[in-house]
């Protein structure tokens, strides 16, 4: 009863356009805590090891959201993206360009938080080379937000997407213009009882 | 090597700052939901009128050169939108804003 009246509501739908935005926005505070983190930004408030504890919760917060997201988008009856879309990037019955970039992200964020938790039955080097595929992952939610979203355009959606954008080029830029060879060998980094090294 | 309740200290501390975030983030689901479920083009459409409004003001000031032409061209936003505003919130409330 409940369900059926969920499914014909525009609750779904609704819900669908939020979670996509705070799964951004959460993906954006993930980026920022990992790439400060990288170049060893601390201060006494916020040492290195709550910074990266902060970046894998914040990036286990954004698969929670993603999964509403996603979940939400095949449920609702508004537009028809199917289950396969949900995995296969380019497959969606609605939207399919714009979609499948979404799919890509999403794709590429589990091969992240996948290779994150199995990180110690993994060398650095793998660990490492499939990290550097979320500089990919957040554009490509980006681009899917702006291509697919049916608020760009709206003032309030377009001060997510910019302030969003803010952050990450900032983060990047202050990380580029740090001096090279400063991160510690992975032996040496602080860790903190569940592994959170960087 | 951090002592144990320095350790502790840094695990309340993270925690806090997630639980904030997921406080943030379910509230923000909710805020952008109720941003969402609003016809938003009906700004869009409010305020590309009024600049083109303005537009038009600025050149029958210039025309004229008297103030008073502006006041009354100012107000024609508040009524001009009406009917495209309405057309929108039928096309935003059926789903595709």
């Amino acid at each position: 009863m409940l369900a059926t009246t969920l499914l014909q509501s525009k609750v779904l739908w609704y819900v669908m356009r939020a979670s996509g935005l705070v799964a951004l926005v959460l993906l954006t505070l993930t980026m920022v805590a990992g790439i400060v983190n990288v170049r060893r930004f601390a201060t006494p408030r916020w040492p290195r090891a709550v910074i990266a504890l902060l970046h894998r919760n914040v990036s286990l917060l954004a698969v929670v959201f993603l999964g509403v997201h996603v979940v939400t988008a095949i449920l609702d009856t508004y537009v028809s993206v199917g289950w396969l879309a949900a995995i296969v990037p380019l497959t969606s019955h609605w939207d399919r360009f714009w979609v499948g970039l979404g799919t890509l992200s999403v794709d590429v964020m589990f091969a992240l938080i996948i290779t994150s938790l199995l990180r110690s039955r993994l060398s650095h080097r793998t660990w490492r080379a499939v990290h550097w595929l979320a500089y990919a992952s957040w554009p490509l939610a980006m681009a899917h937000g702006l291509g697919a979203g049916t608020d760009t355009g709206a003032v309030w959606a377009e001060a997510v997407y910019a302030l969003s954008a803010l952050a990450v080029v900032g983060a990047v830029g202050w990380r580029l213009r740090q001096p090279t060879g400063r991160t510690l060998p992975t032996a040496r980094r602080p860790t903190l009882a569940t592994g959170a090294r960087s | 090597m951090p002592t144990p309740s320095l350790r502790d200290a840094w695990l309340r501390r993270s925690r806090t700052a997630t639980g904030l975030v997921a406080a943030g983030s379910v509230a923000g689901v909710g805020l952008f939901a109720a941003l969402a479920a609003e016809p938003h083009h009906t700004v869009t459409a409010t305020s590309s009128t009024a600049s083109a409004t303005s537009s038009t003001t600025a050149k029958s000031v210039a025309a004229s050169g008297s103030t008073a032409t502006t006041t009354t061209t100012l107000q024609s936003p508040t009524t001009t939108p009406t009917s495209s505003s309405t057309s929108t919130t039928t096309h935003a409330s059926s789903g595709g804003s």
